[in-house]
């Protein structure tokens, strides 16, 4: 059992928090902030007990961790190291600032409407208004609660209907904390108008040694006909954590593929909600996640079949090293009025140290009859008569385990359509294991 | 083909085993307290160890909340209308089956289980518990031959007092969870086995609950120890009359096997289900846990769970001993109005343990299933091993079917694999079927026999029958 958290301290601290910086504002985008605080504070942060975050240890997050606000700090800039894809259009925010200095939008069409969340919350902020108070329904994720009470960055992207060519979006977020304990609330708001279509790479890496927390929101409407292709990097630092709440709404014949690759951090959780709204949708889920030190992992998946005839399949994998632990929840709901709904869902762990553990809890729910839906999971060890077979071809273990692991994590990694992005997540994916012994 | 029709038949299936004997009981008025716990172990003569055991768990009891995690929906149960204890008013200690009450030989005999007849046919010995006080055990003596224990509970209590100290409560303990801890306060009776070390169990034993006077819950307790290099298959079945109120039924199953030992526990239930409405029906919140304590030990469950308006029960292995192997093989049937909320824990503590687990669970009616599972392998679990795997199938658009495994892993050299699907019966099967002239019921029932054989061939030949009559009466109309 985790220690029992003392929620107390934590709400007034946000409490207080909140005063600082909203505390001489108003209006309706206040009220709405005030009210999620208000839920915030009424259920407190979640504890191992509860079971949407049994198994997990909210420790790491439950200190008192301060507001950042986005600002340039220039010096910020020199020597960053890390991979990126040199490639437009990029967005790129340090801290939850949008540094216009890395960032390059030549090659963006005008019809896409691109903003970052500061700006238009210092410019327009009755239109953040507009998208955040339709957003329903509203998550009860505590998490989200406190990213609506403070969300100060972000990004909020339109595409209008029909456009011809897919468009593809780079956004890189970077976290170099400037103080211990900073928090960082950011939003991304994106809507895909019908027949459109809008592939995102969303990277986040953490820098520094110093201790952070990301609590990010993700909402994303797919129009009519439209299609979504979002790849996630997490590469937070060992001292770094982030919290992730996705909610992705699709309508009529849209299609969403969405792969969330967890590369690193201290605590890791990702709440990703796929509503089926409308009829014919398609949905792909794939995950992977990579666990070392003391890394804590937790892939949190709903996929609520609402309407007949949508189809999903989700595939999610995870390589747990050392003490890692991975918590990997993944619910299918199919609502009674969901005929012809076929779901599939696979989970597969490989545990490489007899310190990591893993914790599946795959679930179906299902009121309709006229369904095809099934889950496997499976958990084991790298394949010893595989292994031998790759020794006995002159193959050395380290080699071999390095073949087996990486043929293990590219069934995932194939998925993604795009050439320049998968070679990057590859790339990504062997540093990971070839900086094994470096890192311990 | 129509759903809608075959429904109709099934729900229009009355209970057949709706009945009461007038038997004039013995019954303590409906309340709990601790007085009414005294009054118990009184009755019963208990020594003073099991007196202070029941106060323990009911005063533990009084400090725990009723679980609400369970995907069930029923109102809430008053635990102070309840009678605790109905016995017979027969108190004669019987040595033959001729001095058994003649109307509760018959109430067996529409039930179909004519004890006389199946101590000679069928070789299988039979501790009948009706209501709350076991009446007749058979076969005793030629049990008695090979050493083994096979008798009441309470019984048990006054020869073999030192056994029951030692195993009761050992697997589930009084504090373990709401329902196993009131029945710890108020257990009546139940059955006791012991197989000494190197026996073969001569006979299949098999007791036969039923409820039957209205408003007293059921709280049976049943203990077997199985001593090194042992072997027991157990039977269990359950029918009860038809009645509107609905019936608790809270029963706690403990299981130990020693080094070597195997112990097949099956179980075919069909408590009263309720009417096609949902009304009436029993309760059924059941703990059974087994432990595989010594090496190369082995559990296996076996349910086939088609009645009780609800069902809350989740039998269980604590795979302990190296190379101990735990099974689960469940069908579970719910129509009309049914929830059942069923599944397995596997404990994997030794080296090379395995398990399995077969779930089945049908959904007709507005029936809905639940599969609830924990696979837990430790630490300390070197090359463990489990497979599970739960279907479901959905006849009718108004049931629903869900799983919820849980598979905790903390040791890599385990392999653990888990597979669910859900999908109704497909047009195509039916299509094949019906081409080649078997009618529409025909053909659902031979696919759902189908969908059920691998859980009912690990059922004791007697039991399988049987399992299969009890489905037909549950989906008759569909299932032919």
């Amino acid at each position: 059992m985790a220690k029992s958290i003392d929620t107390s301290a934590i709400t007034k601290h946000y409490q207080r928090e909140f005063e600082r910086l909203h505390g001489n504002s108003n209006g309706s985008l206040t009220a709405w902030r005030r009210a999620a605080l208000d839920q915030f504070s009424a259920s407190g942060l979640p504890s191992s007990k509860q079971e949407d975050w049994r198994n997990l240890n909210l420790g790491p997050i439950s200190g008192e961790y301060f507001v950042a606000t986005p600002a340039p700090e220039l010096d910020l800039f020199n020597n960053l190291d890390f991979k990126y894809l040199p490639r437009t259009p990029r967005l790129v925010f340090v801290n939850g600032y949008f540094t216009a200095e890395l960032s390059d939008l030549s090659q963006l069409s005008d019809e896409v409407k691109i903003n970052s969340l500061t700006y238009l919350l210092k410019t327009d902020p009755k239109q953040v208004a507009k998208a955040v108070l339709g957003n329903t329904p509203e998550s009860t994720n505590p998490f989200d609660r406190l990213n609506a009470a403070f969300f100060n960055s972000g990004v909020k992207i339109d595409l209008p209907a029909r456009l011809i060519d897919p468009v593809t979006i780079q956004l890189i977020f970077i976290t170099r904390p400037t103080s211990d304990n900073q928090v960082f609330h950011l939003r991304n708001l994106i809507n895909i108008g019908s027949g459109s279509q809008l592939n995102l790479v969303e990277q986040y890496i953490g820098l520094g040694e110093l201790n952070y927390f990301n609590n990010v929101v993700t909402d994303v409407v797919v129009e009519e006909n439209g299609g979504f292709e979002c790849t996630k990097i997490q590469a937070e630092t060992p001292s770094g954590n982030q919290l992730s709440n996705t909610i992705l709404n699709q309508q009529t014949d849209s299609r969403s593929k969405s792969l969330t690759v967890s590369m690193s951090g201290k605590l890791v959780r990702n709440n990703l909600l796929l509503a089926l709204r409308g009829e014919g949708a398609h949905g792909d889920l794939n995950g992977l996640y990579l666990g070392r030190h003391n890394n804590v992992i937790d892939n949190h998946t709903l996929i609520d079949h609402i309407v007949p005839n949508c189809t999903s399949a989700e595939l999610y994998k995870g390589i747990l090293d050392e003490n890692a632990q991975a918590i990997f929840n993944g619910k299918i709901i199919v609502q009674p009025d969901a005929q012809k709904t076929n779901a599939n869902q696979i989970n597969r762990n490989l545990l490489l140290s007899d310190k990591a553990r893993v914790h599946t809890n795959p679930q179906l729910e299902i009121d309709a009859d006229d369904v095809k839906c099934s889950h496997g999971s499976t958990t084991g060890e790298l394949d010893s008569d595989t292994l031998f077979y790759l020794r006995s071809r002159g193959i050395s273990t380290a080699e071999a385990q390095a073949l087996m692991v990486n043929g293990f994590a590219n069934e995932v990694l194939e998925t993604i359509s795009d050439d320049a992005t998968r070679e990057l997540v590859i790339n990504m994916v062997s540093d990971w294991f070839i900086n094994k012994s470096e890192i311990s | 083909m129509s759903d809608i029709d075959i429904i109709h038949k099934a729900a229009d299936q009355k209970y057949k085993y709706g009945f009461t004997t007038d038997i004039e009981q013995d019954i303590i008025p409906p309340g709990l307290n601790e007085d009414v716990i005294r009054l118990i172990s009184s009755k019963k003569n208990e020594p003073e160890f099991l007196l202070n055991w029941r106060l323990k768990a009911y005063r533990h009891w009084l400090t725990m909340a009723e679980p609400d995690w369970a995907k069930l929906k029923y109102s809430p149960i008053d635990y102070n209308a309840i009678s605790y204890y109905a016995a017979p008013k027969e108190k004669k200690e019987l040595k033959s089956l001729d001095e058994v009450d003649p109307k509760l030989l018959e109430t067996y005999d529409k039930l179909g289980i004519p004890l006389h007849e199946q101590k000679m046919l069928s070789g299988v010995a039979v501790d009948a518990v009706f209501d709350s006080v076991s009446v007749a055990t058979t076969f005793k003596d030629e049990l008695k031959k090979h050493g083994v224990i096979f008798m009441p509970f309470s019984e048990a209590v006054r020869e073999h007092p030192d056994l029951i100290e030692k195993y009761f409560g050992s697997v589930v303990p009084y504090t373990d969870n709401y329902f196993a801890t009131l029945n710890s306060a108020v257990f009546s009776d139940g059955s006791f086995v012991y197989i000494p070390k190197g026996v073969r169990c001569p006979l299949e034993l098999s007791t036969y609950f039923r409820i039957n006077a209205s408003q007293t819950g059921q709280f049976e307790r049943t203990l077997i120890v199985a001593e090194e290099g042992s072997h027991v298959s157990y039977l269990e079945g359950c029918t009860a009359p038809m009645r509107d109120e609905n019936q608790l039924h809270a029963a706690v199953v403990e299981l130990v096997a020693h080094k070597d030992a195997k112990i097949k526990y099956s179980t075919v239930q069909n408590w009263y289900p309720g009417d096609e409405n949902g009304k009436g029906g029993i309760y059924n919140f059941v703990t059974k846990r087994g432990i595989c304590k010594g090496e190369n030990s082995k559990i296996s469950w076996t349910q086939v769970e088609t009645g009780s308006a609800i069902t809350w029960k989740y039998p269980s292995c604590i795979l302990k001993g190296d190379n101990s192997v735990g099974e689960f093989y469940s069908v579970a049937l719910t129509n009309n109005y049914q929830q059942a909320d069923t599944g397995t824990k596997m404990i994997h503590i030794g080296k090379n343990t395995k398990s399995t687990i077969i779930s089945n669970g049908i959904s007709a009616g507005h029936g809905q299933n639940v599969y609830r599972g924990l696979v837990q392998i430790n630490k300390s679990a070197e090359n463990a091993r489990n497979y599970s795997q739960c279907d479901s199938i959905l006849i009718g658009d108004k049931c629903g079917a869900h799983t919820f495994p849980y598979l905790d892993v903390r040791n890599p050299s385990a392999q653990v694999e888990h597979e669910a699907s859900t999908s109704n019966i497909s047009e195509d099967q039916l299509f094949y079927c019906q081409q080649r002239g078997i009618s529409t019921e025909d053909a659902i029932s031979m696919i759902v026999h189908g969908f059920c054989k691998n859980v009912f061939q690990k059922l004791p030949m007697e039991f399988a029958v049987e399992a299969q009559k009890l489905l037909e009466v549950s989906l008759e109309g569909s299932v032919g």
